[in-house]
């Protein structure tokens, strides 16, 4: 089931001098089994828009459907820890929410909450550890003693546990060094084929944007400015350098090489393209 | 004279397993030296060791000739400055004003100096529409450069970034990165800048590799890229820019490779024209 989000409004403190509309009138339709990126920048409104997905905020009008949840204003959400369970959240740097004593505790703590008994959830921290490409080795380990992008491992882990049909990431791989990077992206890319688990990613990196999702939303003073396939959305460049983004690099090289008189079609937007096509228009050494 | 020497360094957390392994090398006066290294290589920990904030188990420091040591640790603050990861740990002011300001009066500046300094290191960032405005309610970006303001208040002859820009969106590193460079080309500033993002690492003079607390390369970024498998085996990549004139250098199109994008857009250039 698609997650449908119609006419959407978040304004912060209503009624008050400070209030704020962080969101305003957003129409969406995020399919099923796919990943999708949003991407903005800082206070365009992605963050607030996540937070609506498992029921942390509330819309102060329009609706969301999401995995059988309809949610509207003032309305409390019937059986919310449900829908937690269903949508996992994954905030910006939850590394820095790991508190348990070892490893095995962390990743326990969520499945116990939802009244998973002690043996079996010590059975399912087993099972999800190697899906984060760490083995029982580390069960009784502090995770404090783990390198940045261990520790983060264990943090999702903590969320995959509760098995999610939707996972939503607030920048997964901020402060992670290029190789790290690419392994969590990696994992993210095996959850979504592998258990066909419909992946939202906040993400300021424009290259992950291009390798690795489907669609993309782009979110600007709190509303969508754009909704596209990545293909068509890297097709036109303007897109992103209107709502100041940086490009991808090799996007930007075809920018450049395009003020410079090189003639590139728009649907050219991979190196092999581009070679073959600078290739045909300079002088080749001997 | 160098700006930074560091001679056989190590340093532990735990007093038995160094994360710091005998780390030695210089970095002249006025130059752009970025440390780069996978997470966990002691990157932020030689930052916090070169301005005293932790102590070496061996080895010393010297910060412009002087060997670092308990009673000149706080004059050769004034010569070191720091900017972290995430700006939000180090505001103490309740306006921007007043933040660059605390630096100035733990120096003691006379008042009437300090207007004028607020005023001449806020206008180097773009923040003099700012100065009123409450710390908190800047976004990443503009917290960001109210840290580099407050560091450039004291006029250090070094500053340290320890991963500055890894936290903002691409717009707001730019933006960082233009300010960075432009620090050391107009007032001769050392910079020493620890980074992941290896467009920066192009862009620089002097590049320190660092691997499980070793220095494992040291050079120019040309010299450095030349080691493309190692660099790959340290988890570390190449810009783009130098991938793709790889490839280009391997369809017949360039001669040589090319670190930044600027290069790589004159040279296709010319080629161009003279087709």
């Amino acid at each position: 089931m698609s997650i449908k989000i119609h006419q959407l409004e978040h304004v912060y403190n209503q009624n008050t001098p400070f209030s704020h509309a962080a969101l305003k009138g957003i129409d969406l339709e995020i399919p099923e089994g796919k990943v999708t990126a949003i991407i903005g920048q800082t206070g365009s409104g992605k963050s607030t828009l996540v937070q609506h997905l498992n029921g942390l905020l509330i819309p102060t009008a329009g609706t969301l459907d999401i995995c059988g949840y309809h949610i509207q204003p003032l309305l409390k959400i019937k059986d919310v820890k449900q829908l937690r369970k269903e949508v996992g959240l994954v905030f910006q740097f939850p590394e820095y929410q790991l508190f348990e004593e070892t490893i095995e505790k962390d990743i326990a703590f969520g499945p116990k909450n939802f009244g998973v008994e002690e043996g079996e959830a010590s059975q399912l921290v087993r099972d999800i550890l190697p899906v984060v490409g760490l083995d029982e080795s580390y069960l009784d380990r502090s995770p404090f003693e783990l390198s940045g992008g261990q520790k983060r491992r264990v943090a999702i882990a903590g969320i995959l546990v509760l098995d999610p049909k939707v996972l939503v990431l607030d920048e997964p791989t901020a402060g992670l060094d290029p190789q790290g990077a690419k392994e969590m992206m990696t994992l993210f890319m095996r959850l979504n084929r592998e258990q066909n688990k419909t992946v939202l990613l906040v993400t300021h990196d424009m290259e992950h944007v291009m390798n690795y999702c489907d669609h993309v939303i782009v979110l600007d003073h709190g509303v969508v400015k754009q909704k596209s396939d990545v293909k068509t959305f890297f097709e036109h460049p303007e897109w992103i350098v209107n709502i100041g983004i940086n490009p991808p690099s090799i996007i930007r090289l075809k920018m450049r090489l395009k003020e410079a008189g090189f003639d590139i079609p728009d649907e050219i937007i991979d190196e092999e393209g581009l070679l073959k096509c600078i290739k045909r228009q300079v002088k080749i050494h001997e | 004279m160098s700006a930074v020497e560091v001679s056989h360094l190590s340093f532990s957390y735990d007093g038995q397993n160094d994360v710091i392994k005998d780390v030695s090398f210089a970095i002249p006066k006025g130059s752009y030296t970025t440390i780069v290294g996978h997470n966990g290589s002691g990157k932020s920990t030689i930052a916090k060791l070169l301005i005293g904030l932790l102590k070496a188990k061996s080895g010393e420091i010297k910060i412009l000739g002087n060997i670092l040591n308990e009673e000149n640790i706080y004059s050769l603050r004034n010569h070191v400055g720091i900017v972290f990861q995430n700006p939000d740990n180090q505001f103490i002011g309740s306006t921007v004003a007043d933040d660059i300001a605390f630096g100035l009066e733990n120096h003691c500046v006379p008042q009437e100096q300090m207007q004028e300094i607020i005023e001449d290191v806020a206008a180097r960032v773009n923040m003099s529409d700012f100065l009123d405005s409450e710390p908190t309610k800047l976004s990443g970006g503009q917290k960001q450069r109210v840290a580099i303001a407050g560091i450039l208040a004291i006029a250090p002859d070094i500053i340290i970034f320890d991963e500055s820009t890894s936290m903002l969106d691409p717009q707001g590193k730019a933006s960082i990165n233009e300010q960075i460079q432009k620090l050391h080309d107009e007032r001769n500033i050392t910079i020493l800048s620890i980074t992941h993002d290896m467009e920066e690492v192009a862009q620089s003079e002097y590049v320190i590799v660092l691997k499980d607390g070793k220095v494992e390369m040291q050079g120019t970024p040309k010299q450095i890229f030349e080691y493309k498998d190692k660099l790959k085996e340290m988890k570390l990549e190449l810009p783009f820019a130098l991938s793709f004139s790889e490839k280009l250098k391997n369809e017949g199109v360039f001669k040589d490779s090319y670190c930044t994008l600027d290069e790589v857009v004159n040279e296709l250039c010319q080629l161009k024209s003279t087709n």
